[in-house]
């Protein structure tokens, strides 16, 4: 087939046609097999007020996406709230994410590295897990990155409605997650690593990076007296090489619960491979000059700083306030996958059959910890832990080990208990005052379940379990993924059978 | 060396050699013998608990009221100290989702009178202490942290002044025009 003719022209099409399929079943298996964590029925909550009960989040401290929760609202008017329901919207937004980072890839590194680039976005395990999550990680990677894309289109057009897009499209990133706003400053050097060839569009550039200080005032008002002030997040700290290594196995491996150091290599391999090794091969053609040098590994240079510089800007930021989760930086998740498809191109210049090796190295990588991730219970089993207190019958009260665990066990059980909260023992508080709270709460009850998850964040010591050990009986317990229930009979002279589930 | 430079077939790309990859071959090796040997935190263990095990939730209030804010999502503060801005809200539960008899309320951390925490026990400083930057005591640390924030403030007023001066050009030349 000749060059140019139309099945040529059609190929890449088909390709990125077949990776959007791929990353679409891929997402789409297994959609509701997790249960729902507490992340996401805050999610569903929110997005179960009206529009005045929402609107106000706009402004309000300390929330991170009032602009999905808008968006998951208007969904579940149409879909309804069941899992399935909710996480397909993040389905939809992670199958999006491949054309989009399929493009960027063609215009920083080659045709091929398009596709090879869209092809690790499909199966990427990372990607998959928070395509599957009924949480605004899959949209804000999506609309990030297509703020990037039309930030180079406007670059090079200099229009005014491309301008006006970036704006607007990197306000609403801004409202999916706070933290999208640590993409800018790369979009900034950008501007001046490509200045000779976009040298027109400085005027436009310009009045957009004012502009777009607009959309931020309503959250720099509450995000400066916060940043000065004497306020703690929770969040540990963690080094900046503790950051990279933890987003490197996030982005990665992200599930497998045995790092291989082959597999681990391999990554690093790639990485370095499209970092050092990759060249342009447009611009390698005029060879000699230092400057003819630069000019080739411009590319991997922005690519660089597209994955380095948020994460250095989250760095400097959580030195003052930690604040580092590796999700919030998930915008820098495309620069990862682009590097790698550099990598596997600077590899097959090299030597193609090596090239091939190691991109079906990755897809097996890839393929191994997405059947973990989609056959493991990995988040709290809620669901379960409803069905087994469901199928017992018995029981008068609820006390629920850490209060968030509430509204989601409420998710999946439809009968209503009468429910309690443990006593927060973290404070200080000891087996006294444990047995004055416990013997509060339990006042005129029978059988009580106990619904424990994540304890140590409530009760680190185990006080409220002890008390109910010491002064009940065991009915019965199923321990699910990181999830228990206990049914303890509160009168001295009841004791039962105990009914055990793993 | 010399054999590898000599490869041909399928091993051989288009340009460069196969050589030039060794380096870059074992400094990955070495690197993730490194990583896997650092201790570093494996996503695997932090799906749901990113944030340190230390990490206290807000206290929770009556079952009548709102439910305290998730601990993941939004930066938390520890009980007993003040906020500087109120603590997220969580979404309400619908009233039919309410349970139909309403319990005691549960007490207040740390409100029971006369109550003290065991002897070695953690208590609340010691967990803030762990929770936050161990470098925070650091003057260079807030000071690349305020820079961070003064830089921003500069930002938006440098934005917010050439906004005005645009709207006013804008305006002015539109003035001129129409006469």
């Amino acid at each position: 087939m000749k060059p140019g003719s139309s099945g040529a022209i059609h190929a890449p099409r088909l390709i990125l046609l077949s990776l959007v399929l791929l990353a679409f079943g891929l997402r789409l298996y297994h959609l509701d097999y997790q249960s729902l964590w507490r992340d996401e029925i805050d999610a569903i909550l929110f997005a179960r007020r009206e529009l005045s009960g929402l609107a106000p989040l706009f402004v309000t401290p300390g929330h991170n996406g009032p602009l999905y929760y808008l968006v998951l609202h208007l969904w579940i008017r149409l879909t309804g709230d069941s899992e399935f329901a909710v996480r397909y919207l993040s389905l939809v937004c992670g199958v999006l994410g491949v054309p989009v980072v399929y493009v960027l890839g063609r215009r920083w590194v080659s045709g091929t590295g398009g596709s090879v680039a869209a092809f690790l976005c499909a199966t990427s395990p990372y990607l998959i897990w928070y395509g599957q999550e009924g949480k605004m990680y899959a949209l804000l990677l999506l609309v990030s990155a297509f703020s990037t894309h039309v930030y180079l289109q406007a670059l090079e057009r200099n229009r005014v409605y491309l301008w006006a897009s970036y704006v607007l499209l990197v306000a609403a990133s801004m409202y999916v997650h706070l933290l999208a706003v640590l993409i800018v400053p790369f979009h900034f050097l950008l501007f001046f690593l490509t200045r000779p060839r976009h040298r027109g569009a400085w005027k436009g550039w310009l009045v957009t990076f004012f502009v777009l200080t607009l959309p931020y005032v309503p959250l720099v008002r509450w995000e400066i007296p916060l940043l000065v002030g004497p306020f703690t997040t929770g969040h540990q700290f963690y080094s900046l090489p503790e950051m990279l290594t933890i987003l490197f196995f996030s982005f990665s491996l992200h599930a497998a619960p045995h790092q291989s150091v082959l597999a681990i290599a391999l990554y690093v391999f790639l990485l370095l491979g499209g970092l050092l090794l990759y060249v342009d091969p447009r611009a390698a053609s005029a060879r000699g000059s230092m400057k003819a040098l630069l000019e080739s590994r411009r590319e991997s240079t922005i690519l660089g700083l597209y994955l380095f510089v948020p994460v250095v800007c989250l760095f400097l930021v959580s030195l003052g306030m930690p604040i580092f989760t590796d999700r919030y930086l998930i915008t820098v998740v495309p620069p990862f996958l682009l590097l790698l498809a550099c990598g596997v191109v600077a590899v097959r210049l090299r030597s193609s059959a090596l090239g091939i090796v190691c991109l079906g190295l990755v897809l097996v990588s890839n393929l191994y910890v997405v059947a973990l991730q989609v056959h493991t219970k990995i988040k709290s089993d809620f669901r379960s832990a409803a069905q087994y207190v469901e199928e017992d019958g018995r029981g008068d009260l609820m006390v629920f080990l850490i209060p968030q665990g509430r509204p989601v066990f409420d998710y999946y059980h439809e009968d209503q208990f009468a429910w309690a909260d443990a006593p927060y023992t973290n404070g200080g508080m000891g087996p006294g005052g444990v047995t004055r709270a416990m013997e509060e709460v339990t006042e005129g009850h029978q059988n009580v379940w106990f619904v424990v998850t994540e304890a140590e964040l409530w009760d680190s010591r185990g006080l409220v379990q002890e008390w109910f050990e010491s002064n009940s009986a065991l009915l019965g317990k199923g321990s699910f993924a990181r999830v228990d229930v206990y049914l303890y009979s509160l009168a001295a002279e009841e004791t039962g059978t105990e009914r055990g589930v793993s | 060396m010399r054999n590898l430079r000599r490869m041909r077939g399928p091993w051989r790309g288009g340009s460069g050699t196969v050589s030039s990859l060794v380096p870059v071959a074992i400094l990955s090796l070495l690197a993730a013998v490194f990583m896997t040997q650092s201790g570093a935190t494996f996503a695997y263990s932090s799906f749901q608990s990113p944030q340190s095990p230390v990490q206290t939730p807000p206290p929770a209030p009556a079952p009548t009221e709102v439910a305290p804010g998730p601990p993941e999502e939004l930066p938390v503060v520890p009980p007993g100290e003040s906020p500087v801005v109120p603590a997220e809200e969580s979404p309400g539960v619908p009233p039919g989702e309410e349970p139909g008899e309403v319990t005691t309320p549960p007490a207040e951390p740390g409100a029971i009178p006369g109550e003290e925490a065991p002897p070695g026990a953690p208590t609340r400083a010691a967990s803030e202490e762990e929770a936050s930057s161990p470098i925070r005591g650091l003057s260079w640390a807030v000071l690349i942290d305020t820079c961070v924030v003064g830089l921003s403030s500069v930002w938006l007023c440098c934005g917010g002044l050439a906004l005005v001066v645009f709207v006013l050009l804008m305006i002015a030349s539109l003035v001129l025009r129409v006469t």
